[in-house]
């Protein structure tokens, strides 16, 4: 019998016994939450430990803990889920907790943190604690620094947050599959004083991207670079939620990628300042304005912004391909090709052909075409001026005057004051 | 062209029908049954079925049902009488196996011709039940990813040129499945006069010398 007090002060990672796991599982191991829902979950305070200030996940929440002998545990599962990519697209994915991906886990800074991690995938797996300083044998590298967790079996990691900051946490057992596969999660380490980088608001995302064919449900795992949805969270667009914020509120936004391509995210209405790499927090006289910060593979960034401006801001990955769902890369330009007469002869053999991108391809932001199976439009999404026309790595700050300190709720769209809207010329 | 019978024929059904319609068959009968008048046998002892002709002499070796056994052309047998009868008896055996003969051959023609029916048919059937609804849902499919500009025009062209093609592929299929049966119910009928194993029909000529 393995007893809790053999645990604490290992160095490596210790594995429970299949019989200790079912039997005296219920009282050994806290409970694996989930969610059974695909939009933001607000967050609340914590109940207990040391006091911070929340984050948002976009489509996310945050696992909740069990304190004992003043170790903060989670449990992670690592199982098949099913994610909502957007609404008319489910895609079939590996994660934790029934979602990908994983709930964000939060602490503070000097927390001592246990993390069960039950494997209910068909093959082995661990958790990498990207970023984090930790002991080397807490890393969760397969064969390097454990074995990994076999099927069934359930693995503690034990390790103190050394500082605080933005990390992630990812397989490192059969990687490049079970990243593909949507197998990730956020960190936040909350600074141990309260007051220390304070904002209003915060809200994390993963960068990830999925290659899931046209009327198929699982991800070509052996994609390298050419995937065809971008996702924020495994959400793409119009299912990324607005990223909702009271006007005046100190706001920072984290995110982390771990695509195979980098990601330059932009915002529109503000620059704003990186405040937080993956390796920690930026000094003030380290940083610099921009309306636009690129994010490597593997790395992290978080920046911060006073919301001073009201409206309905864009914020988006700057390479347009990722603002697009699935589309054919091979299909040929058409524009400027005259169509006259070859369209009657091509629909005497296929009576529902309809020329399309003749004149570019805003036809497909307004046309509602039937589609492959489970395949959402190349563009979509409607504004309150007609169709937005962007897919993937897209969503909408929504600043507004007079929100309510926890309020996320989407408030519609931005009734713009008179004389501050773009207006057709008449002569 | 008609479509497809919803059911080929059965081989069994095209041996029993060739039996009793078969020229050659009837004119080998006939030819029996003049011998035996002639040589003037009247007294039946047994029937037996021409087919299965061994049996007028000996069991077969190992006894066993043989495919066809369905199928007969009984012919009677006669008291042979003493030795003076011998001649009659192989006069009429002979006209016997000759109608066996012919038989045979026939049988063996239109199993012939039923499987190159039924090659034929099960052909048409399968680009008419598989292929062809195949390629239309492939066709659907494609559709609907030019709809979403997954795909462009020449590969919707291209697949629609296939799709075409395979409903050819079709009507050739179904056009030799006709021609197949045309054959099948030639041979139900027998080659009346040029058939190669003409020799039976020429036969009554030729056995009957001695009239």
């Amino acid at each position: 019998m393995v007893t809790r007090r053999q645990f604490i002060g290992r160095s490596t990672a210790a594995v429970l016994g299949a019989g200790l796991v079912s039997r005296a599982g219920a009282a050994t191991l806290p409970e694996a939450a989930t969610s059974d829902r695909a939009t933001l979950v607000a967050p609340g305070l914590p109940p207990n430990g040391r006091p911070y200030h929340p984050v948002v996940t976009l489509n996310g929440w945050s696992a909740p803990w069990r304190m004992r002998d003043g170790w903060k545990e989670f449990h992670l599962v690592a199982e098949p889920v099913t994610r909502e990519i957007s609404k008319g697209m489910v895609a079939h994915l590996w994660g934790y907790n029934g979602q990908s991906p994983g709930p964000t886990i939060e602490c503070v800074e000097g927390d001592k943190v246990r993390i069960f991690v039950t494997n209910r995938l068909p093959e082995h797996t661990t958790i990498h604690w990207h970023g984090i300083l930790l002991p080397n044998g807490m890393d969760g590298v397969g064969g390097l620094t454990q074995p990994q967790i076999p099927v069934g079996k359930t693995f503690v990691y034990e390790f103190e947050m050394k500082k605080s900051g933005t990390f992630m946490y990812h397989p490192h057992a059969d990687e490049m599959v079970q990243m593909a596969m949507g197998m990730m999660g956020f960190i936040v380490v909350h600074p141990r004083n309260p007051a220390f980088m304070r904002v209003d608001r915060d809200f994390v995302f993963l960068i990830n991207a999925y290659d899931i064919d046209p009327g198929s449900y699982t991800p070509r795992i052996n994609t390298m670079t050419d995937f065809n949805l971008w996702t924020w969270n495994s959400r793409a667009f119009p299912g990324i939620d607005s990223l909702v914020v009271r006007t005046g509120d100190r706001v920072r936004i984290r995110f982390g990628n771990l695509t195979m391509t980098n990601h330059p995210i932009h915002m529109h209405g503000y620059d704003f300042e990186v405040t937080c790499t993956d390796g920690g927090w930026v000094p003030k006289s380290a940083r610099w304005p921009e309306v636009t910060v690129d994010v490597a593979v593997g790395q992290m960034r978080a920046f911060e912004f006073d919301a001073a401006h009201p409206g309905d801001w864009a914020m988006h990955c700057h390479k347009s391909h990722h603002t697009m769902n699935a589309m054919g890369h091979a299909v040929p330009t058409m524009i400027g090709v005259d169509h006259r007469g070859i369209a009657q002869k091509i629909n005497r053999l296929i009576p529902e052909y309809m020329v399309m991108g003749d004149k570019g391809m805003a036809d497909m932001g307004e046309m509602e075409m039937p589609l492959p199976e489970n395949t959402l439009p190349m563009m979509t999404g409607t504004g309150p001026f007609g169709p937005l026309e962007m897919g993937g790595m897209f969503t909408v700050v929504k600043v507004r005057d007079g929100l309510g300190r926890g309020d996320y709720a989407d408030p519609g769209w931005y009734a713009h004051p008179e004389g501050t809207q773009a207006y057709e010329l008449r002569l | 062209m008609p479509d497809l019978p919803g059911a080929p024929r059965e081989l069994i059904e095209a041996e029993r029908v060739a039996v009793e319609q078969r020229l050659d068959i009837r004119a080998a009968r006939r030819n029996l049954d003049a011998e035996a008048e002639m040589l003037g046998l009247t007294r039946i002892t047994r029937w037996v079925n021409v087919l299965h002709i061994e049996g007028i002499r000996e069991r077969e070796a190992d006894g066993s049902v043989k495919r066809g056994f369905e199928i007969g052309i009984n012919i009677p047998l006669f008291d042979w009488g003493d030795a003076r009868a011998a001649k009659a008896e192989a006069q009429y055996l002979q006209a016997a196996l000759q109608l066996r003969e012919t038989a045979v051959n026939a049988r063996s023609e239109v199993r012939e011709a039923w499987h190159a029916y039924r090659i034929a048919y099960d052909l048409a059937r399968h680009y008419r039940d598989e292929i062809v609804p195949l390629r239309k849902r492939i066709s659907d499919e494609q559709l609907l990813r030019y709809n979403g500009m997954l795909i462009g025009v020449f590969e919707l062209i291209a697949d629609s040129r296939d799709q075409v093609a395979s409903i050819n592929a079709y009507l050739q299929a179904l056009r030799d499945s006709w021609l197949a049966e045309a054959d099948l119910q030639q041979a139900l009928l027998g080659q009346v006069g040029a058939g190669r194993r003409g020799g039976v029909i020429a036969m009554p000529a030729g056995g009957a010398a001695g009239h």
